[in-house]
This record gives structure tokens, C-alpha cells and sequence, in this order.
């Protein structure tokens, strides 16, 4: 079985939040719908610049969106497909499964077959 | 011991039986059904139904497509019942392309990508129908299918969906740290597929004896004239990922003196030049790390080139010939790219890339350093938050330091040690991660694995750049704390600090604390002949010889204690490991459903959270379960009665932990004493029929323990049987 990872943003922790609570529980709380959820936050967009003793010269820009990963066991549950998002792969985070990797690749060039991601350039000829 | 004989179920960890995907028991041997196929030779074209693009003949059944059609299956109807096990096992004897899986009603078996006997056990679910299913672009053959219901097995299913994220201690006596391995690159020894692109040269196959002994080395000859390229590459589409990278190629001297290896990430490169009169290989380029020329029997080297991946447009190219007049050759074999700042041992690959090591689902049986048998290791879901923990030169510097990387033996047992050396002079000296993090407190907990070389003290100041912060020093010549850590100023709390030994040498620190509200999260490791603290470190003149070796950094966070490493090669992003997942569903006949006894070995080293180490039920209702929340251990039972037997005052530790329970008669014993009993009454109002491993069956109650046996009886043992069995 190929786990699926999945990328999402939503407006901010409270909306990922209530998405995820949505996800179906049994009465003890256990998932019936097996996913692991990764909550990745705000990303940086742009790194904070510091001196060297810490402190920041130029904070970090961050993201508007609160970012979550999931990897969903089977099939990614459909409630969520409105906030789905497609990084080139894999973003900046991963779930450190060759086979969740190479689906999401391939599912990236068949939405986007076109991206530079799929269509490497040639190696320059020269030394 | 007799009784040993009447468990049924026994799983001994010392055994370290396992495949991906499976933990094996000692006991129950399993019982099958008779066979359901009545033509899995596929000696006639009867019996099966079969879809578009398959046919069956000379004995197989065989997909035939040019490239991707709708994936219609092999197939049988009503053949299966809806919720029983079954055991399929399947000769795929041939695959050319893609990939093919079978199916019991809609649950999916293993999708098989090369050729091989495999089998697959599942529950059938939704539907009666069994399939073999194809992958769109399968082209290949079937042979030699049987099916078979399960009556009776207790082999653990096991899954975690990491494999390129999950470690293990290896046995004795070096107990290296395994990791999952994968070379990126297909046809590792077919140079001559249109996989690989040839550039004004040619390629002659299978024209020298490899490495291996076998005739399948190629000859690579140059087309092109002096100071003009040849190049056998590989530019189409490949898995593409930011961060460290190796690539290592075999080469044999033919005609000509030297061969380039590159790597080209959007223009900028990590070469190496190997020149075969002189052995010598000189790295280049703007994103080059390292580069290594091994030396083999009959002419053959082993080159590697190790470079920082900046752009996920990349290509490489395996054999550049240059400057050599046209003709000049060279044999080439076994190309490997692979997520890794050093070479690793080499995996052959064809249709599909190459995984070695800890595979997705392997259980992993682990040695702490020194144990002469494995127990399970089970742990939770952590992500490693360092981006290149063990590429410590691309962090910043505390002073004037070089990291010298790939210096020394890892504790992986290859040389990927980075040596953290002070420069000559006066002065600290030191190294700096810094992580950004959400602007609230958050608990973490830093761990890495360092090394004395002639300097034996790493302090460490933990902080976000504002006075507040954790400190303190560990001795790495005998794997002390030399300066007891305590937090500086106000803002963060400490949790714990621990060192403890590894292989060779190495030493496995571990800091756990927590953060003040602001954005930033920096480690500083500062080397030192004299112990300090990271907010007073002492100040010292090196020699520029001396320094401590670095390896395998890790952050994680809402982490009160440190879980196995995670590596982490890219440069950009975080890496977690999937929550290992151990269970036996529908076993009903191996469990005591009115009296029994459950015996469990674990070893723990946290007291954080809840951690149900074992959950035998059906559902919340019915339910036997073993767990320790904070410092209690509980053996409890939900059902018309419900009722727990407790242990107070638990420390980390190893426990043998037995619940005997028969209604009106229930005992916990642990380590050989009675803890608890009472004469309860109870009866379950449904069937227990799964089991649980260090999970109720969700991501919830996990942390991190070790097992080394589990065991089920369907009968109440005494009290004396008890403290025997539980007598470490």
C-alpha cells in the first residue's frame, strides 16, 4: 500500500484545526480513517537575517497560510480536497517514504506536465 | 518451563524474525485452508476472467501493452468471504514495465515491481471478487497463483510508511546505525538503455567482467575530438529533491587517463576528475562537497561525488571524457545516486529504483549499544526539524573553525563524520543551528552524537538570541555531564540531560527543554579542552589539530525525550518518520474470551504521556489493556464489570508485566511480585479479536518503547506461574 502525501493551507491554525477535527474518530478518539497529520505552520517565505549574536536585523517573512501535510493511509479524505495545494516536489517537508515520494511526483507531472520539475533541462555541454 | 507450551500466541523479539511488513511468532505455527485455485498454473485458459490487453499461454498469464491502457484485471468472482483472512501467493515471473498487485475484494496487497515469488496476506473486504491487478504500463507475467484462507496465524502485521526516515541500532558487535538506503537511478548496469543519454560517443555492452564477476560491464568510447565532450548521462526526468546528494559510478581504465563526474543543478556543478595514472581524484565546482576514488582488484575504482542539490532542475552525467582524443574509452558499471554524504554499499537496480536497509514497513528489532538480543522498537510519529544534520559544514560557525566533512567513521560505520576543528589560536570556537520557529513556547528536544578527538568537551548553549536560554557541557571522554545544565536567565525551561554510549567511541547526547515565545531557535555547540557553559564559555588557544567529531543532529519538537535519529539530507525542508504500526487483527481463537493471561516485556525510558502498551479488543467496551500513563502501569478491563489492577511509583525501566484475569479471579504481577489482584466478576458481551502493539489502534498513546516478548494464554496461570514468568 502506497501512503499518499498530501500538502493544505488554510487561513490560519484555527481553520486547520476545525478541518482536522472533522476527521472521523471512533467513541475513544482513534482515527477510523488512517492519517497522520503534520502541522507545518506559517512557512517561511523569506529567512530572517541575524547578527551574530542573535538578534534579528531582518525578521522573516512568513506565509499568510497555516500549512499542514497529511499522509493519508489510502485515499486522501475528499472534505479536504478545497484546500489542497501543490508545491513543486516536495516542498519543504517530507514523510520520508520513497514510494509516498515518487507518487507524489508523479501526481505533480500529471497535473503539471509542463513545470520545469518535469521537464529537466539538458546538461550544459561545456566543462 | 511447561507452560510455555500452552501460550497461543508467543512473539520473542530475539528471534528478530521479520519481513517488511511482518513481525513473526514464535507461536501459533499457522494453519491454512485448502487451495481455492483450481487453474493457478495457468496451464489452461479456463477458470479465470480475463480483462483487456491479458492472455494466457505456455503456461502464464500475460499483460501485453504499449504504453499505459485502462488496468483490467485477472480475476475470479465469488471466491472470498467478506472479513476472513486469506494467504495469496503469487510467481510474478515477469515484469517488463509498471507494476502488478492482487486484490481481496478492495483491500490492495504489495504492488510488485520486479520479478519474484511473493505472498500476501489480508482480510478480504467489500466485495467477494479476488484480482490481479495491473498498473496501467504493467508489462509482464503471472505464474503459479494459490490462495488459501488463514485459520489460524499470529504473525503481527507491522507498518510505518518511513523508510528513508527510520533507524535502528544493528547487532553486535560494531552496532552501526542502519538506515533506509535507496539508489535513485534505474538500469544501474545497463548503460546501454535509452535511459541513459549518450553524448557524442558510444556504448558498447557487456564487455569486461564487472566488479561483481559477472560479464556485464560496459565501454563507453569517445567520439568527439580533443577538448570536446562525451558524456554518458542521465537528463531525463529523474526523482528530483533539494540537499546532499552522492552519486558513485565503477570505472576500469581502457584507452585514455582520465573520466569526469558531474553533477548539475541548474548550472551549478559538483565534479570530480579522477586521473587513473596517478589514482587521484580532485573535486570541483560551486556545490561540490566531497569526492572519493576506492580502489579495487582487477583495475576496477569505485568514484563518488558528494554535492549540495541548490535546484530541483538537475541532471548528472556518469562518464564525461574531455580532453581525451577521440577513441579513448572507459568501462563503466553500477551507477548510484543516492540521498547521502558519503557512498554507500552499492544496490543493483532495473525497472524501478533500488531500497536497502530499513524498508518502508520494516519492524525494526533494535540492540541498544552493548545488548546481545533485539527487542522491538516502537515509537511515535517525530519529524527531524535540522536541515542537513550531518552536513555540518553548511551551518554557520561560532568563532574560527573548519568542519572537515567525511572525516572520520560515523556512528552508520562509514565515513560521514564531520570533525568540528578549531582553527590556531585563542579564542571559542564553535558551531551554530538555527531553527525558525512559531512565536509561542514549545518543548523540544535537541539530540546528536558526538565524539572526542584530543579535545573531550562540548558545551552547549541553547537559546532564541535573547539573554534567556538552557546551558551546560558534556565530557565526551567518559560520556559525562561535566557542567550540570540549568537554565540561564528566564524565558526557557529545562526538562533533562542525558548522554549515553554508542559505538566506537560515540556518544548519543540528548537535551530536553523548553522555549521562551520568540522566533527563533538556535543551538551553539562550542568545543573545548576545558568543561564551561554555553553562556560563559571559557576561552582557550588551539593547536589546530585537535576537535570533536559531529554527526546526526536532530530537533524535535513536542518532545520531552529524544526518539531513534532521523537523517536529514535537504537543505530546505523537515523529515518525519511515520508512528510504527503493530498489530494482529481477527484472532479471536488465540484469545482467552472468559479467562487468559497477557504477558508483556517492554523497556521504556520516558514517563511522558500515555503509552498503551498493549489493547486487545473489539472496541471500548470490550476491551483487556496494559499501559502506563505518567508513573502508573495499568492492567485494566472494560466489559459488563469494568476494573483496573495498578502500580504506583513506576520509574523508566525494563517490566515484565503479567495480567491474569478470570472472572472473580484477576492478578497483575510484574517482575516477579504480586502488585494487585482482586476477585472481580466479569463477562465481555462481544468477541476480543484484535491485538494491539504500544497503540489502542490510532496515532493516540504512543510514545517510544522497546518489547521483547508478547504472549497470550487462553487459561489463568497461577500465581507461582505468574511470578516465574515474570521473574527477570
Amino acid at each position: 500500500m502506497t501512503r499518499l502525501t498530501r500538502k493544505y493551507e488554510f487561513v490560519d491554525e484555527a481553520a486547520a484545526d476545525a478541518a482536522i477535527a472533522l476527521l472521523p474518530t471512533d467513541d475513544e478518539g482513534n482515527p477510523t480513517h488512517e492519517h497522520l497529520v503534520t502541522k507545518l505552520g506559517h512557512l517561511v517565505l523569506v529567512p530572517a537575517v541575524y547578527d551574530d549574536k542573535g538578534n534579528i536585523i531582518t525578521p522573516a517573512v512568513l506565509s499568510d497560510y497555516y500549512a499542514v501535510d497529511v499522509y493519508w493511509g489510502n485515499e486522501a479524505d475528499v472534505s479536504w480536497d478545497s484546500f489542497i495545494v501543490w508545491p513543486t516536489p516536495m516542498g519543504v517537508h517530507t514523510y520520508g517514504s520513497s514510494s509516498s515520494r515518487n507518487e507524489y511526483a508523479a501526481t505533480y507531472c500529471d497535473l503539471f506536465p509542463e513545470s520545469l520539475y518535469c521537464n529537466p533541462p539538458e546538461p550544459p555541454e561545456e566543462i | 518451563m511447561s507452560y510455555y507450551d500452552n501460550a497461543s500466541l508467543m512473539f520473542l523479539a530475539g528471534g528478530g524474525a521479520q519481513k517488511d511488513g511482518t513481525a513473526y511468532s514464535v507461536k501459533p505455527v499457522p494453519v491454512y485452508g485448502s487451495e481455492l485455485v483450481t487453474n493457478g498454473d495457468f496451464s489452461t485458459n479456463t477458470w479465470w476472467t480475463l480483462g483487456q490487453f491479458w492472455s494466457i499461454a505456455n503456461g502464464f498469464v500475460t499483460r501485453a501493452v504499449v504504453g499505459s491502457e485502462l488496468n483490467y484485471s485477472v480475476s475470479r468472482s465469488n471466491l472470498l468471504t467478506i472479513g476472513k483472512s486469506y494467504k495469496v501467493e503469487i510467481d510474478v515471473n515477469s515484469v517488463d514495465s509498471g507494476s502488478v498487485k492482487v486484490v481481496l475484494g478492495s483491500t490492495n496487497g504489495t504492488e510488485y515491481t520486479s520479478a519474484g515469488v511473493y505472498i500476501f496476506e489480508g482480510v478480504c473486504t467489500s466485495s467477494t471478487n479476488f484480482k490481479i491487478s495491473p498498473s496501467s504500463d504493467f508489462n509482464g507475467s503471472i505464474d503459479n497463483v494459490s490462495i488459501k484462507e488463514v485459520l489460524v496465524n499470529g504473525d503481527f502485521t507491522f507498518s510505518r510508511g518511513s523508510n528513508l526516515a527510520a533507524t535502528r541500532v544493528d547487532a553486535g558487535p560494531n552496532y552501526y546505525i542502519e538506515k533506509g538506503r535507496e539508489n535513485l537511478l534505474l538500469y544501474s548496469q545497463e548503460f546501454d538503455n535509452s535511459y541513459y543519454g549518450k553524448s557524442l560517443g558510444t556504448l558498447t555492452a557487456n564487455q569486461t567482467t564487472a566488479p561483481d564477476g559477472s560479464l556485464t560491464a560496459d565501454l563507453f568510447t569517445k567520439t568527439s575530438a580533443v577538448n570536446s565532450v562525451s558524456e554518458l548521462k542521465k537528463s531525463s526526468p529523474i526523482y528530483a529533491s533539494i540537499g546532499v546528494h552522492t552519486y558513485s559510478v565503477y570505472v576500469k581504465q581502457n584507452v585514455g587517463d582520465n573520466v569526469l563526474l558531474r553533477l548539475d543543478s541548474s548550472g551549478n556543478t559538483a565534479s570530480a576528475l579522477f586521473t587513473f595514472s596517478t589514482k587521484s581524484i580532485n573535486p570541483t565546482g560551486s556545490n561540490v562537497i566531497d569526492a572519493t576514488a576506492t580502489e579495487l582488484s582487477d583495475g576496477w575504482f569505485r568514484l563518488s561525488v558528494t554535492g549540495k542539490v541548490t535546484s530541483t532542475s538537475w541532471s548528472l552525467s556518469i562518464a564525461t571524457l574531455y580532453a581525451n582524443p577521440t577513441n579513448d574509452s572507459v568501462f563503466v558499471w553500477g551507477s548510484q545516486l543516492e540521498q547521502s554524504l558519503a557512498a554507500t554499499e552499492y544496490i543493483e537496480t532495473t525497472t524501478t529504483t533500488g531500497t536497502a536497509g530499513i524498508l518502508e514497513n520494516t519492524p525494526r528489532f533494535n540492540y541498544s549499544f552493548g545488548a546481545s538480543c533485539p527487542s522491538l522498537l516502537l515509537e511515535g510519529s517525530r519529524t527531524n526539524l535540522i536541515e542537513y544534520s550531518e552536513y555540518i559544514d553548511s551551518w554557520s560557525k561560532a568563532g574560527s573553525v573548519t568542519i572537515p566533512t567525511n572525516n572520520d567513521i560515523s556512528p552508520e560505520g562509514i565515513q560521514n563524520a564531520s570533525l568540528i576543528l578549531p582553527n590556531a589560536g585563542s579564542g571559542t570556537f564553535g558551531i551554530i543551528n538555527s531553527i525558525t520557529k512559531n512565536t509561542s513556547s514549545i518543548t523540544y528536544t535537541l539530540s546528536g552524537f558526538a565524539k572526542a578527538k584530543d579535545y573531550n568537551f562540548l558545551i552547549l548553549r541553547i537559546d532564541s538570541g535573547a539573554a534567556g536560554g538552557v546551558k551546560g557541557a558534556f565530557d565526551l571522554s567518559d560520556g559525562t555531564i561535566s557542567t550540570a545544565f540549568s537554565t540561564n536567565g528566564t524565558g526557557f525551561t529545562l526538562i533533562d540531560a542525558d548522554i549515553n554510549p554508542y559505538t566506537n567511541g560515540w556518544y548519543r547526547y540528548e537535551v530536553s527543554f523548553t522555549t521562551d515565545s520568540l522566533s527563533l531557535l538556535r543551538s551553539i555547540f562550542y568545543v573545548s579542552n576545558v568543561t564551561g557553559n554555553g553562556f560563559s564559555v571559557p576561552s582557550y588557544t588551539a593547536n589546530g589539530t585537535n576537535g570533536i567529531l559531529f554527526w546526526g543532529a536532530q530537533m524535535e519538537s513536542n518532545a520531552s525525550y529524544a526518539t531513534s535519529y532521523i537523517p536529514n539530507h535537504s537543505g530546505t525542508g523537515t523529515i518525519t518518520r511515520a508512528a510504527d504500526d503493530c498489530y494482529k487483527t481477527g484472532i479471536s481463537s488465540l484469545i482467552g474470551q472468559t479467562k487468559g493471561t497477557i504477558l508483556i516485556d517492554v523497556d521504556f525510558k520516558t514517563l511522558s504521556g500515555t503509552n498503551m502498551f498493549i489493547s486487545i479488543r473489539p472496541d471500548s467496551g470490550n476491551k483487556i489493556e496494559i499501559y502506563r500513563d505518567i508513573n502508573l502501569i495499568y492492567t485494566e478491563i472494560a466489559s459488563s464489570n469494568s476494573f483496573s489492577l495498578i502500580k504506583t511509583g513506576v520509574t523508566v525501566g525494563r517490566y515484565k508485566i503479567a495480567f491474569a484475569y478470570s472472572s472473580g479471579s484477576n492478578a497483575m504481577y510484574i517482575n516477579g511480585d504480586l502488585i494487585s489482584s482482586n476477585s472481580t466478576s466479569f463477562a465481555f458481551t462481544s468477541t476480543l479479536n484484535d491485538i494491539y502493539v504500544n497503540s489502542r489502534g490510532g496515532s493516540s498513546y504512543i510514545e517510544q518503547s522497546e518489547y521483547s516478548q508478547v504472549q497470550l494464554y487462553k487459561e489463568r496461570l497461577t500465581n507461582a506461574e505468574l511470578a516465574a514468568l515474570t521473574t527477570i
